[in-house]
């Protein structure tokens, strides 16, 4: 149980961590008022108990796909949102409005669709009571690793910007975004709604999905042992969005430049 | 004339990855949990076939249905039913597991290419 417990947190948590830190190094570093943030904490907190009450009732919806079309909504808003929020950072123009009210919006919705499942989790290990000191133990421990590994990226990300690696970090972004927005693919087959093809290969004996080194690669670029074509195409689709905005947002950069000369 | 063409596009694109709608032939089969343990812990399915699997959950608590080999996983809510559809799949043994209790909460679907109903 305790075992259970930090794989759990890591797997449902470690993604908000990770996000966090991308939004606090390269978004909110002057550009994000203090005030939004108080704002982020409070209607995340509604959110994720919210949306943990209505779970059951949601999942009868569509005939019961309606978690899977749900997620699938909530997946694709919080893409659009951070695409445009974090495009900011080829421009390092101070954030637009817009941009700084739609991270907002993304890191908030991310944090609901994760942080409600690990509550779920939570509410069926304490419903027995005798499990409650692996519980809080698990909880402990799956923090640890959690906080660790986000203060070793968040170094990272910062050494990063301090030595202006800008088109790096946006990389970063478009893999991580990308691996959360291929969840869709496998939500959708589940479902019905796509068709559901054959792995185009199988890396386990490199790296296994249910492995730790699965579940971390997995949440830094939604790596998967045995991805479907329609994963892929999802994948490719996505990056091509984030190197479409690259250079539209380079180019609007050069006539800025050029006109400020 | 461009417009219409360029929607043709679209919509072939649409329904190379929308499924094609054929439950009707789509075989159910179905699971129970109960006392976090699944039965029948080892089910039999069809090879190269898309099935619908219906999993009753009887506990008092949430349980999380997960399986690595077959990219699945679903929240079952107490007393309720959810389906999930698998395959088609190649001969083999895909095993799955309860992720909130998977030290009983375990079993595995055997595809079989000489599936007998």
């Amino acid at each position: 149980m305790l075992i259970n417990t930090v794989i759990l947190f890591i797997k449902d948590l470690l993604p908000i961590f990770v996000l966090l830190c991308l939004v606090s190094t390269c978004i909110t570093p002057n550009r994000v008022p203090h005030e939004k943030l108080v704002y982020v904490c409070f209607s995340s907190v509604v959110g994720i108990f919210a949306k943990f009450y209505y779970l059951p009732m949601m999942g009868e919806l569509f005939d019961g796909m309606g978690i899977e079309v749900i997620k699938t909504l909530e997946l694709v808003l919080v893409y659009f949102c951070l695409l445009i929020g974090c495009s900011s950072l080829l421009t390092q123009n101070m954030i637009a409005a817009h941009q700084s009210n739609l991270t907002i919006v993304g890191l908030v919705i991310f944090t609901v669709i994760n942080a409600s499942e690990f509550i779920i989790f939570l509410d069926s290990y304490l419903a027995n009571s005798q499990s409650i000191r692996d519980v809080v133990a698990g909880l402990s421990i799956g923090l640890g690793i959690c906080l660790s590994f986000s203060a070793l990226l968040y170094f990272s990300l910062h050494w990063f910007i301090k030595k202006e690696f800008f088109t790096l970090l946006y990389v970063v972004w478009a893999l991580f975004l990308s691996g959360q927005i291929s969840q869709v693919v496998n939500l959708l087959q589940q479902v019905d709604i796509i068709k559901s093809s054959g792995a185009l290969w199988d890396s386990t004996k490199l790296v296994k999905d249910s492995s730790e080194y699965g579940h971390l690669l997995k949440t830094l670029f939604g790596y998967e042992a045995g991805p479907s074509l329609e994963f892929i195409m999802l994948y490719t689709a996505s990056l091509l969005l984030f190197i479409v905005t690259f250079f539209i947002k380079s180019s609007k950069k050069q006539h800025y430049d050029i006109d400020r000369v | 004339m461009t417009k219409l063409i360029r929607l043709r596009f679209m919509f072939a694109i649409f329904c190379l990855f929308v499924s094609h709608n054929s439950q009707a032939q789509t075989k159910e089969f179905y699971l129970t949990l109960e006392n976090h343990v699944f039965t029948p812990s080892e089910l039999k399915i069809p090879a190269n076939k898309k099935v619908k699997l219906i999993i009753f959950n009887k506990d008092k608590v949430a349980e999380e249905f997960d399986s690595f080999d077959l990219n699945r996983e679903k929240v079952l809510f107490p007393k309720r039913k959810s389906t999930i559809f698998i395959g088609p799949l190649k001969p083999g043994n895909y095993e799955y597991f309860g992720e909130y209790y998977p030290n009983s909460a375990r079993g595995v679907i055997i595809v079989e290419v000489n599936y007998v109903n």
